[in-house]
């Protein structure tokens, strides 16, 4: 599997993604044992927050080589190109998820699918949700993450020259953050309440994640300093938010009787808009990692870290296999709910992951190698990096 | 490596006994079991005086189609349970109801019902689809009162059914800020909210479970469990209604 892997690159970044991915998987399977061991059980940021923080990660990285070596224009139209590739993958996604949905609510008589994944609308008014759906204005349950990546990134191909100025980009992407809270705005939705996952405010983790995955020409990318204070700090945040969150899941009964407006708080604590907890739960998480996981760590090259690292390689079709398969999951769980119906349901999605994961990068592998053979000169080395 | 080493436990999984689905048997649930503290103190004057003068009319409204077969549906068992609770009073039910209507949609179902049917009590079930489409939640708590307020003007009682039981929408769906308006809303508002969420969760940890039940057990299922949810709705009026 070694030789599948691409070396040169941030393997903390990839393992992380890789492990958010699966826990996208298990999360989206209602009643799956394996959600109690998720990161959205003791901690305000789930995998979406990785996620999309690593995806600013690694565009940075990426994408801030291509701009001092050709430029903006250039950099900015490889970023447009990404976009496509992603938008197809979620029309794509959307045609097969929606049916998929609709033909399990059919032949297993459960119309409650349709309504708890938003698929109704597109039952009710076809020609309009297809419409809708092109527009990224109508996005079912768990069909709203790539929508948001694709508004991430044509923010950032906007955003591309100030990429070498990294506080001034964080202060406008603060900025923004600010006033779309505080003014309730967000982008527009058919069937109402607007985007899922607002890119308005979520634009500001994608930076952090650009800000310290960007190198300057000739420099390294910017050393986060490990201090003693900082390390304490993350703790003393992450440590009573575990303990709130576990309450809050395993007894809220407890929460509730915690003086003063701390229930009232964690009530407020949305997702669409990237509230500050999450933010701040995300970015101190990143901290810790970045203090006490050294990039060459040696078991990032371990053998059980490269089903990790392999999956957040390849991480557009893992996430999409993986919806596709977590509403399997769910229907076999409906089916029966022993240990050995949730053993298998996530072993095989896993494995199966994980298989899609070796067939896309052995095939990654090939075409790149042929086009190198191809071509007199071979491609720099930066477009070849995948970002998702 | 890792295939081989999992290779053993998924054979296992495989071939263990129960792995397929196990029709096991309902559970009797004799009594749909319900605590007190899941029944709403807030009472309900206009229904005790219909009560009195022994004529009852309820009509019920909902993001749910009101056809089916009639035996399966909850507001039709409603009228049963009540009529064993209540035998001298004649109950009449109705319902309004659309798949995937928000509250404002449901409540325009029931504000026609009010003018043609006249009834005692409405029974009004919303934040599903809410919930679902992460509807703005001001705008769904407004919508709440003004659909209150406007059916007390009409002279009759109105308690709030919550969601079903679903573990996708708990875990996907943010479900609880949307029951928790509706609890906020019915507090305020001083009419009882019907804790269908919290029923189904104590039936469902029982056994009786739509979402884990086999496929030949699910009509069964489905009858049980709108019978469960029509005497838990009777037990509440009959409750709100005591002297």
């Amino acid at each position: 599997m070694q030789h599948l892997i691409r070396g040169a690159r941030d393997l903390r970044a990839d393992i992380f993604r890789g492990v958010a991915l699966w826990f996208i998987f298990i999360n989206h399977i209602p009643g799956n044992w394996a959600g109690w061991f998720t990161t959205r059980n003791y901690s305000f940021a789930d995998a979406t927050e990785v996620f999309v923080f690593l995806a600013g990660y690694a565009g940075g990285i990426a994408y801030g080589k291509l701009m001092e070596r050709e430029g903006w224009f250039f950099a900015a139209s490889r970023v447009i190109g990404r976009v496509g590739t992603l938008y197809v993958a979620h029309i794509f996604l959307f045609v097969v998820f929606t049916a998929q949905v609709g033909f399990s609510a059919a032949t297993l008589d459960r119309a409650i699918y349709l309504d708890e994944l938003e698929m109704d609308p597109l039952g009710s008014d076809p020609y309009t949700a297809m419409l809708m759906a092109l527009l990224l204005l109508y996005q079912p349950a768990f069909l709203n993450i790539l929508p948001l990546y694709i508004v991430l990134l044509l923010l950032f191909a906007l955003a591309l020259p100030l990429i070498g100025r990294p506080w001034l980009l964080l202060g406008l992407s603060f900025a923004l953050y600010v006033l779309v809270r505080a003014l309730g705005i967000n982008l527009p939705s058919w069937t109402g309440g607007g985007w899922f996952f607002n890119p308005l405010a979520w634009q500001l983790l994608f930076v952090c994640g650009v800000v310290i995955g960007y190198a300057p020409p000739g420099r390294a990318a910017l050393a986060l300093p490990r201090r003693r204070w900082l390390i304490a700090l993350a703790l003393a945040f992450l440590i009573p938010s575990a303990a709130v969150m576990l309450a809050a899941w395993h007894a809220p009964q407890l929460l509730a009787e915690i003086p003063g407006p701390w229930t009232a708080l964690l009530q407020s604590v949305d997702k669409a808009g990237l509230h500050p907890l999450r933010l701040l739960s995300l970015l101190a998480m990143a901290y810790l990692v970045v203090c006490y996981v050294p990039r060459d760590a040696a078991w990032l090259r371990s053998s059980w870290a490269q089903p990790l690292v392999l999956m957040g390689q390849q991480a557009l079709p893992v996430f999409c296999v993986g919806i596709f398969l977590s509403f399997l999951g769910r229907i076999a769980l409906e089916k029966s709910d022993g240990f050995a119906m949730q053993a298998a349901v996530n072993i095989l999605g896993f494995l199966v992951l994980f298989g899609v994961a070796v067939i896309a990068a052995w095939y990654g592998q090939k075409v790149r190698g042929g086009r190198a053979a191809g071509a007199a000169q071979p491609l720099p080395a930066a477009m070849r990096t995948d970002t998702a | 490596m890792l295939r081989r080493s999992l290779l053993p436990i998924l054979l296992a999984a495989a071939t263990a006994p129960g792995a397929g689905a196990q029709p096991a048997a309902l559970p009797s649930l004799s009594a749909c079991a319900l605590p007190p503290d899941l029944i709403d103190p807030a009472r309900l004057p206009r229904t005790r005086a219909a009560l009195e003068r022994g004529r009852l009319r309820i009509l019920v409204g909902g993001s749910a189609e009101p056809t089916g077969t009639a035996t399966a549906l909850y507001h039709a068992r409603l009228r049963e349970a009540l009529n064993a609770l209540l035998p001298q009073v004649e109950v009449t039910v109705e319902a309004r109801g659309r798949r995937g209507a928000t509250a404002g949609e449901v409540w325009t179902l029931l504000e026609a019902g009010l003018a043609s049917f006249r009834p005692h009590l409405v029974i009004w079930q919303t934040g599903t689809v809410e919930a679902a489409r992460s509807l703005e939640l001001g705008e769904f708590v407004d919508k709440l009162s003004e659909g209150i307020t406007r059916c007390r003007i009409a002279g009759a009682d109105i308690m709030l059914l919550e969601p079903q039981f679903s573990r996708f929408l708990r875990a996907n769906a943010d479900i609880e800020r949307y029951r928790d308006a509706m609890r906020l809303v019915a507090a305020a508002e001083g009419i009882p909210l019907l804790r269908r969420f919290e029923w189904m969760r104590g039936w469902a940890e029982q056994g009786l479970d739509l979402e884990r039940v086999g496929q030949a057990d699910r009509p069964a299922a489905l009858a049980r469990l709108h019978e469960c949810v029509a005497q838990a709705i009777a037990a509440q009026i009959h409750a709100s209604t005591r002297p």
